[in-house]
């Protein structure tokens, strides 16, 4: 007659032994032949301690003891216990990895037996670190890409010569002021600000030391306005060649955006030492005022430009306001 | 439906056993964990789901970690152990350090072995001393773990008419405190048996 229950517990992938009270083995499968290099003939009728070292420490004694008086199964984790059973000629001892459970075999009400069965699962955990390391490194990735598009997002907004905003940045920025500004408390001036006669100092001097002004008049207007990484009442851009445009917020009065502009006008006109030339240049300025002038930027825009032609008309190096009524009594 | 008496004495029962399961676990994981159970209640089945977890303010989270068994004969019932996910993941990764294999949103298998084993340890010897105490042999279902509060709402594993004892469960690691809940769910008969022999320990003292 064939044996089918025995070619079934030959066949399966997990390890089983069974003992009586006396902790001797009275069956072990060919899963356990594999794990321990234990033949069954070997194996039968010996001591549990002798064929795995490591269930004769007391606290797995104890699990047996309790499986057997209490008959309480136990379940044992391979995180906790690593392995159980290891073949001699086991190399890596370390990586391997089993669970275990351990349970009872009752006759009647006695428990005649304990049913131990071992589960190989170190290349189902090997697997689940490497997995672990992927998805580690992925994370790692994509939080440097998060940050490499922040760093690019914050870069793309200034210009990359004078490290003033840029035009897009610029009009972003001033549209934020605008929207916080209470025009009851303040006004926000726009000043066009354009290098007099700059072409002359590219022809002269060459176009490094045209570039090298164009950074030293930024950071003098970088340095003398409320403009700040975090938040700012100033905004200082620059739109593109000798063109800057300077949105000074809170303004109390005409006559305050009149001092302004004589600053920066005075700023511009102290010379400047590059290299071992001395250059003194100066600057034209247009002004438009919110919301006296217009409400909508670009056309501030393109008011304090205008107004910054006309002083270009009429001999540079000052200011002037695009309204002539303001410009007459501020002067 | 507990005096406050018949509380004490069966919270004085379990934290004896617990603290045996704390020293198991403490010297498995090699650190130091304290289990105890501050506070036991009493409920009717039915009245056991999400929904009353979330009320008595252990669980916000919706994730559960669930581990039962089930017990019998003439004393039998139902065991169970529910930890939040997040926090089952807090004490897996306490037990095992840099061996945790999960990620923080979740378990690995190899975590809820640990987790399972764990609630194998605190279950035994909870239903142990029931044994104990009334000196009856409990054969045991195998251990199983789900993550589907669906089964406790759908009382697969509490019934609706048994007697429930929840205990309040409380890790206390090196540097945090876990906060779980056991359900021990008993027949009408055999919560009877369990409560004559509290009111006799009772008698014997008083």
């Amino acid at each position: 007659m064939i044996d089918w229950k025995q070619q079934i517990l030959d066949n399966i992938c997990t390890g089983i032994i069974v003992v009586d009270a006396a902790q001797r083995v009275i069956y072990w499968n060919k899963e356990m032949e594999r794990l321990s290099e234990i033949m069954r003939p070997d194996a039968m009728g010996l001591d549990i301690s002798e064929l795995c070292p490591k269930l004769a420490e007391s606290r797995y004694q104890d699990i047996l003891h309790n499986v057997f008086t209490a008959g309480q199964s136990r379940f044992c984790s391979s995180a906790l216990h690593r392995s159980f059973v290891l073949p001699q000629s086991c190399q890596d001892s370390d990586s391997v990895r089993q669970n275990m459970m351990i349970e009872p075999i009752w006759n009647d009400d006695r428990v005649e037996y304990a049913f131990l069965h071992i589960s190989d699962i170190t290349e189902h955990t090997r697997n689940e670190r490497k997995l672990k390391d992927l998805n580690d490194k992925l994370s790692e990735g994509y939080r440097s890409v998060q940050a490499a598009e922040r760093a690019a997002r914050e870069t793309a907004k200034y210009d990359n010569l004078t490290g003033a905003y840029n035009r897009s940045a610029m009009k972003c920025e001033i549209e934020k002021i605008i929207s916080r500004l209470n025009p009851e408390n303040g006004k926000l001036a726009l000043l066009f600000v354009d290098i007099d006669s700059f072409k002359k100092v590219n022809d002269t001097f060459g176009h490094i030391v045209g570039d090298a002004l164009l950074q030293n008049v930024a950071g003098r207007l970088l340095n003398n306005t409320r403009h700040g990484k975090s938040r700012h009442y100033d905004v200082v851009a620059r739109l593109g060649g000798d063109e800057f445009v300077i949105a000074l917020s809170d303004m109390k009065d005409f006559g305050d955006i009149a001092r302004m502009s004589d600053k920066i006008l005075n700023l511009i006109r102290k010379p400047f030492y590059i290299g071992n030339d001395k250059l003194c240049v100066s600057a034209s300025i247009g002004i438009a005022v919110y919301p006296d002038d217009a409400e909508c930027l670009d056309d501030l825009i393109d008011m304090a430009d205008k107004a910054m032609y006309r002083i270009k008309r009429s001999g540079k190096n000052a200011y002037r306001f695009f309204s002539v009524q303001r410009q007459t009594s501020c002067l | 439906m507990l005096t406050p008496l018949q509380k004490d004495a069966l919270t004085e029962i379990l934290n004896i056993q617990l603290g045996r399961s704390s020293s198991l676990l403490s010297e498995m994981v090699g650190q130091k964990i304290i289990l105890s159970v501050p506070e036991v209640d009493l409920k009717n089945g039915s009245e056991l789901n999400s929904d009353a977890l979330k009320r008595v303010g252990l669980f916000d989270a919706s994730k559960f970690v669930i581990t039962s068994v089930a017990f019998g004969k003439e004393f039998n019932g139902n065991a169970l152990i529910v930890f939040p996910q997040d926090k089952a993941t807090v004490l897996v990764k306490a037990c095992l350090g840099d061996e945790q294999v999960g990620e923080a949103a979740g378990l690995s298998n190899i975590d809820a072995d640990v987790i399972k084993e764990i609630s194998n340890i605190i279950l035994n010897s909870i239903v142990g001393e029931f044994g104990n105490l009334l000196d009856r042999k409990l054969e045991y279902t195998q251990f199983e773990l789900t993550y589907s509060i669906e089964e406790l709402d759908n009382h697969k594993i509490i019934p609706t008419d048994s007697y429930v004892l929840m205990l309040y469960t409380s890790f206390l690691l090196t540097k945090s405190r876990i906060k779980g809940v056991i359900f021990v769910a008993l027949s009408s008969s055999s919560f009877d048996m369990l409560l004559d022999r509290v009111n006799l320990m009772l008698k014997e003292v008083i």
